[in-house]
């Protein structure tokens, strides 16, 4: 380590305008000014403890070393204050001498020299500001590696995590894959503006990253999180392809599950037994294994566990709703799961088989919603809910709200239309209902990467005036023509089947009949387009009412030109709402 | 493609059939209908799961040979597995 007469050189003429400024605010800077204009004067004193004393004219003592943070002052201010600031600027325009009998002379000539070429900065536009736009990697590649600024590119990804825990980092992982804009201003500091967020982070020649500095002011591990934004922004601009690496680091290590090796044990003594002599205590295992999977944040094997445990039920009850096939498929899913977690799998791919990354929410400063439907449902798994479905125009993405509890336990219930009457989450003057037929501005909303709302607390939910719905934009949800390629739903072995929620243009409805066989009221309609559609309504002791009012409607007497939302699954299109101009009706869930 | 239909559903019905019966209760007889289901699946060109019948086939005779430490159990699943996707992107 150098003598602290030097290192203290050095920190004096990092402490550029700029520099200051952004430490502390444009108002104490100019202020210390012009207390120096006015005449205050500083009288510097060498200590033995690695600092200098500084007595200025008013009567102030402040105490400086060789960085900012260590600085402090008789005054009453708990951090930066004029004074400090005007030690510094004080002591750039009169330099003191050298230590006591150490390099004297050396001192004097460096100060001098140094003195002379910064202190005259102030403008922003003297620096080189580039846009996010243009591909710049060669010209500021160069400009950076004569400036000491390399290490915002040369520090590996993991010295630059180090300090940050496993969720900060998913944290910033979902950040960037948010649009932003972000231009780079380079002089003695190099700034990084985020400008939809209007968050400025400035690096300078020391490779700390935690020593840069943020115009936010917020607390520390929020402000930690904005600077490796920053500067992962600005490695990508300058052609750093790091995300993959990021997101294998923002996984916690999975510690050896005692959940898996149990389950491998049961599936194996329920497939090896056979089912028609199997006891009825398997359901305890059961039940006890998707406590523990849950404990274990294992959400996918909780759930297929719970859905064997449903299916097994109904086995031996004898109940006709009972599917062999279901079962097998459930079965084989959980054991080929099993199988999958014994490989070497990357941090990521075992999130992914967990189901875990999928229950990670994330703030979003901002997100427009127009209400599209609203679904209740019942699984074979023990539970019962409602899904909302929200439409944002701006991105032209659909968004859900899920209201749902399990009724497994014989205390637990979900009474749907209580459920939809009851106020929302965000707005305790604002029903579901309300919400489900509106448009709205939510603020500091939480979302997952399913784009899944959060029903956390903070958010602000604003009413905007209902866009008629024949004026939007829904993108590939609008379908014109039905066809084999647009129902193909995704096939997938592990994980929540999803499927295709679109939009169809209905001219009429022609025809509403009703099928004994497979228990289905059908509604036989034509697409604007010109195709003919049938829409599927499963009979459920739950809307009987519904249904039957429905088979007993004259589809004359019905709207023509509605937009309807449908969920497609297997061959079949489910109606969930109809929508027509500013108004909407939710098939279930309204009168 | 009807007889690709048939033959997967005559492979799941055997499959649901060991799993309510017992996979320890795997017989000869099993085996062979195993076999005739492969020979089958050649036939249709059907090359991949061909071989996950004989597979199958081969592990259960190995099981039954009173070897020590072989599992069926991978083998059944895997060809189950087959069966069931091939089964869903049809009904797509």
């Amino acid at each position: 380590m150098q003598p602290f007469s030097i290192r203290f050189r050095h920190f004096i003429n990092e402490c550029t305008e700029d520099y200051l400024i952004r430490y502390a605010n444009k108002g104490l800077y100019n202020r210390a000014l012009k207390d120096m204009d006015k005449g205050i004067t500083a009288e510097y004193a060498w200590t033995e403890q690695e600092q200098v004393q500084c007595t200025l004219s008013d009567g102030t003592v402040c105490m400086l070393a060789d960085t900012l943070d260590q600085a402090v002052c008789s005054c009453p201010a708990d951090k930066i204050c004029r004074h400090i600031l005007l030690a510094i600027l004080y002591e750039q325009r009169h330099p003191i001498h050298g230590e006591h009998g150490e390099h004297g002379e050396h001192g004097e000539h460096g100060e001098h020299g140094e003195h002379g070429e910064h202190g005259e900065h102030g403008e922003h536009a003297e620096g080189t500001v580039q846009e996010s736009s243009a591909s710049l990697t060669g010209m500021s590649a160069q400009s950076v590696s004569d400036s000491g600024f390399e290490w915002l590119l040369d520090t590996p990804l993991s010295e630059l995590l180090r300090s940050y825990t496993t969720s900060q980092i998913a944290e910033v992982d979902f950040r960037l894959s948010l649009k932003e804009n972000i231009s780079v201003i380079q002089d003695t500091l190099l700034t990084v503006v985020l400008e939809s967020q209007q968050v400025e982070v400035s690096f300078g020649r020391e490779s700390d990253l935690q020593k840069a500095l943020c115009n936010k002011r917020d607390i520390a591990s929020r402000v930690s999180l904005y600077k490796l934004e920053a500067i992962l922004r600005y490695r990508a601009l300058q052609g750093r392809e790091e995300r993959k690496l990021l997101e294998e680091s923002s996984y916690p290590v999975q510690i050896s599950s005692s959940a898996i090796q149990e389950c491998r044990k049961l599936i194996t003594d329920i497939s090896q037994t056979g089912l028609a002599r199997l006891p009825q205590t398997i359901m305890a295992r059961l039940e006890t294994l998707a406590i523990t999977a849950r404990s274990e944040e294992l959400p996918n094997l909780e759930r297929t566990l719970r859905g064997i445990r449903g299916e097994l039920e109904l086995f031996f009850a004898r109940h006709v709703r009972f599917d062999m096939n279901t079962l097998m498929n459930r079965l084989t899913e959980v054991y080929l799961m099993l199988e999958a977690w014994e490989q070497d799998l990357t941090a990521s791919q075992r999130a992914q088989l967990a189901g875990s990354f999928r229950t990670r929410y994330y703030e979003r400063l901002q997100l427009q919603l127009y209400a599209l439907g609203a679904e209740p449902w019942e699984t074979r798994s023990g539970y019962r809910g409602i899904t909302y479905y929200f439409y944002c125009p701006d991105e032209m993405q659909m968004y859900t709200y899920t209201d749902a509890r399990p009724v497994y336990y014989q205390e637990t219930t979900f009474q749907y239309n209580a459920e939809y009457n009851d106020r929302s989450p965000w707005r305790a003057s604002l029903s579901m209902k309300q919400l489900a037929a509106g448009q709205w501005n939510f603020r500091n909303v939480k979302i997952n990467r399913d784009h899944r709302i959060s029903a956390a607390e903070g958010t602000k939910v604003e009413s905007l005036e209902r866009i008629p719905v024949e004026e939007i934009d829904f993108g590939h949800y609008a379908v014109q023509e039905l066809n084999q390629a647009q129902l193909h739903t995704q096939v997938t072995l592990f994980g929540d089947r999803k499927p295709r929620i679109l939009l169809l243009a209905l001219a009429s409805i022609q025809e509403i009949t009703f099928d004994p066989a497979s228990q289905n009221l059908l509604l036989h309609g034509i697409l604007k387009s010109g195709s003919m559609v049938t829409l599927v309504v499963p009979y459920h002791q739950e809307w009987q009412r519904t249904i039957r009012k429905l088979e007993k409607t004259n589809p004359k007497q019905m709207s023509n030109d509605m937009m309807v939302l449908v969920r497609a699954e297997g061959a079949h299109l489910y109606p969930i709402s109809f929508l027509k101009g500013q108004s909407i009706s939710h098939l279930r869930l309204d009168e | 493609m009807q007889e690709i239909q048939h033959l997967t559903a005559a492979i799941q019905d055997w499959l649901n059939g060991m799993m309510l019966r017992g996979i320890n209760q795997l017989s000869p007889r099993d085996l062979e209908q195993l076999r005739t289901q492969a020979e089958r699946a050649g036939q249709l060109h059907m090359d991949e799961l061909s071989r996950l019948l004989i597979q199958l086939a081969d592990s259960g005779q190995t099981v039954l040979m009173g070897q020590v430490g072989q599992e069926v159990l991978p083998d059944y699943f895997r060809l189950s597995a087959y069966v069931q996707m091939a089964q869903a992107s049809w009904t797509e």
